[in-house]
């Protein structure tokens, strides 16, 4: 038997719309507008871990991702005053956020590599690797586990758009109706691009973990 | 009862529940009857539990401090601008900004064509002063000027000297003339009549008043035959 999805219910999309201190969501926005410090503390109280959690995922670089999450909040706030509340605050955040990392990976895609060929003698795929500091933090080798970083690697190799769906997901655990408000696709795409990303990590790590652990990769119960 | 196509299409829908009940029972079945499917299935689990089990990345402390910063920054800057005269101030900020940006690429250029043509005009214009000159019917535009000789018909037989304030009318013509009591106002009968014979046949430029002529008063010294002088 599956888990059952996790959908917002009314009580809980209430819940989730409770801000204390400050009532329901509209009267949030009202401080925010009003320039009420408290409303952007609680403002970021709730949302900078996984807004930092959602851009860490979608750049693979957490370094970049401190300034990405600055541009996102930066935007919030800018736009708080012509946010009309078309969506919630969650989402209409989080499609920022995801823009924002898409807009920063792109452009990465696109200027990084020249910046770091000009004046180099050596050429070859892996001058990037060693020039770039790629090196585990201390936070990485404390938390080292060969399966945990198999899925990381996994998860940054996949195609970016089944990625997104994928970890707002499984990482945010966000309703379809929320990842589908957030990438501004219908329904029927969001599961799809679940469908394939969840398919393109099952091959991935099929690749990585069975050739070298012998992993059978089958579903065992106790009693086996 | 689905084939394996149909559920393999499902399972990731499957395990979100976001399947119908009647679809639901038939996968389940399907899953109990196909062993590729099952063991599919149970990676694709395997899969979804280990993305959810990854470890959430702390937020390092400075992007925090960053963060409240910029929030700091932005509700000061947002109550600079709350109610009527914010929102004014504000306006005005944005004018002066749209202005500023539309002017300052054609500042340089405007400015340094203006130094360029006061410069090249003070270099001509030292070269074109010597054809300005005066010509003889202007009509002096000066606010006040006085009356002038045009041509004299001179009558005095003698050597003398002779100086008479005439006043001339708007049309240069001589209405009245005395002799100042310091230039010999004790001319004889005679030599009254042969002045005024003389200031007859004289013409005058009459005086002016921002271009309109306009009668007036004008000092004139006869020395002789072929001299006159004349002092307004």
């Amino acid at each position: 038997m599956p888990p059952v999805d996790r959908e917002f219910g009314p009580a809980e999309e209430a819940a989730a719309a409770h801000w204390p201190g400050f009532g329901d969501e509209e009267q949030l926005l009202e401080r925010l507008r009003a320039g009420d410090d408290a409303a952007y503390e609680a403002l970021l109280e709730r949302f900078q871990e996984p807004v930092y959690q959602l851009v860490c995922r979608l750049i693979n670089d957490p370094g970049e991702a401190g300034d990405v999450v600055q541009d996102v909040f930066l935007k919030v706030f800018r736009g708080v005053g012509s946010f009309r509340g078309q969506s919630s605050l969650k989402t209409w955040i989080y499609r920022i956020a995801v823009n924002e990392a898409h807009n920063r990976r792109r452009w990465f895609s696109r200027h990084r590599k020249p910046e770091v060929d000009l004046g180099g003698e050596e050429e070859g795929p892996d001058r990037l690797e060693r020039l770039s500091d790629r090196g585990k933090t201390p936070y990485d080798w404390t938390l080292n586990n060969e399966m945990r970083t198999a899925i990381e690697e996994a998860l940054e190799g996949i195609n970016p758009v089944f990625r997104s769906a994928v970890v707002l997901r499984d990482l945010e655990e966000l309703s379809y109706e929320e990842i589908a408000d957030i990438l501004d696709v219908s329904i029927g795409t969001v599961k799809s691009r679940i469908l394939r990303g969840r398919e393109a990590l099952r091959r991935a790590l099929i690749e990585r973990l069975e050739p070298a652990r012998g992993l059978s990769f089958l579903p065992q119960t106790a009693s086996d | 009862m689905m084939d394996c196509q149909q559920v393999k299409l499902t399972l990731s829908a499957f395990q979100d529940g976001r399947v119908l009940d009647s679809e639901r029972r038939d996968i389940e079945q399907h899953l109990a009857a196909c062993d590729a499917c099952a063991e599919r299935y149970a990676q694709l689990e395997l899969v979804r539990q280990s993305v959810r089990g990854l470890p959430r990345r702390p937020v390092p402390v400075h992007v925090i401090f960053a963060l409240r910063s910029l929030a700091s920054k932005e509700a000061a800057r947002r109550r600079y601008y709350a109610g009527l005269c914010g929102a004014l101030r504000a306006a005005g900020e944005r004018a002066s900004l749209w202005v500023n940006n539309l002017m300052r690429p054609v500042a340089l250029p405007a400015a340094g064509g203006l130094v360029s043509a006061v410069f090249l005009f003070t270099l001509v214009l030292t070269n074109f002063q010597g054809i300005v000159r005066n010509h003889p019917d202007d009509v002096p535009l000066a606010v006040v000027t006085a009356p002038t000789v045009r041509s004299v018909l001179f009558d005095l037989s003698d050597d003398s000297e002779v100086t008479l304030d005439v006043f001339v009318d708007e049309q240069g013509r001589v209405l009245d003339f005395t002799i100042p009591e310091s230039f010999g106002a004790g001319a004889s009968h005679e030599m009254r009549r042969r002045l005024a014979a003389t200031l007859l046949m004289t013409s005058f430029n009459p005086a002016t008043a921002f271009g309109q002529p306009v009668s007036g008063w004008v000092r004139v010294k006869f020395r002789g035959r072929s001299e006159i002088d004349v002092r307004g």
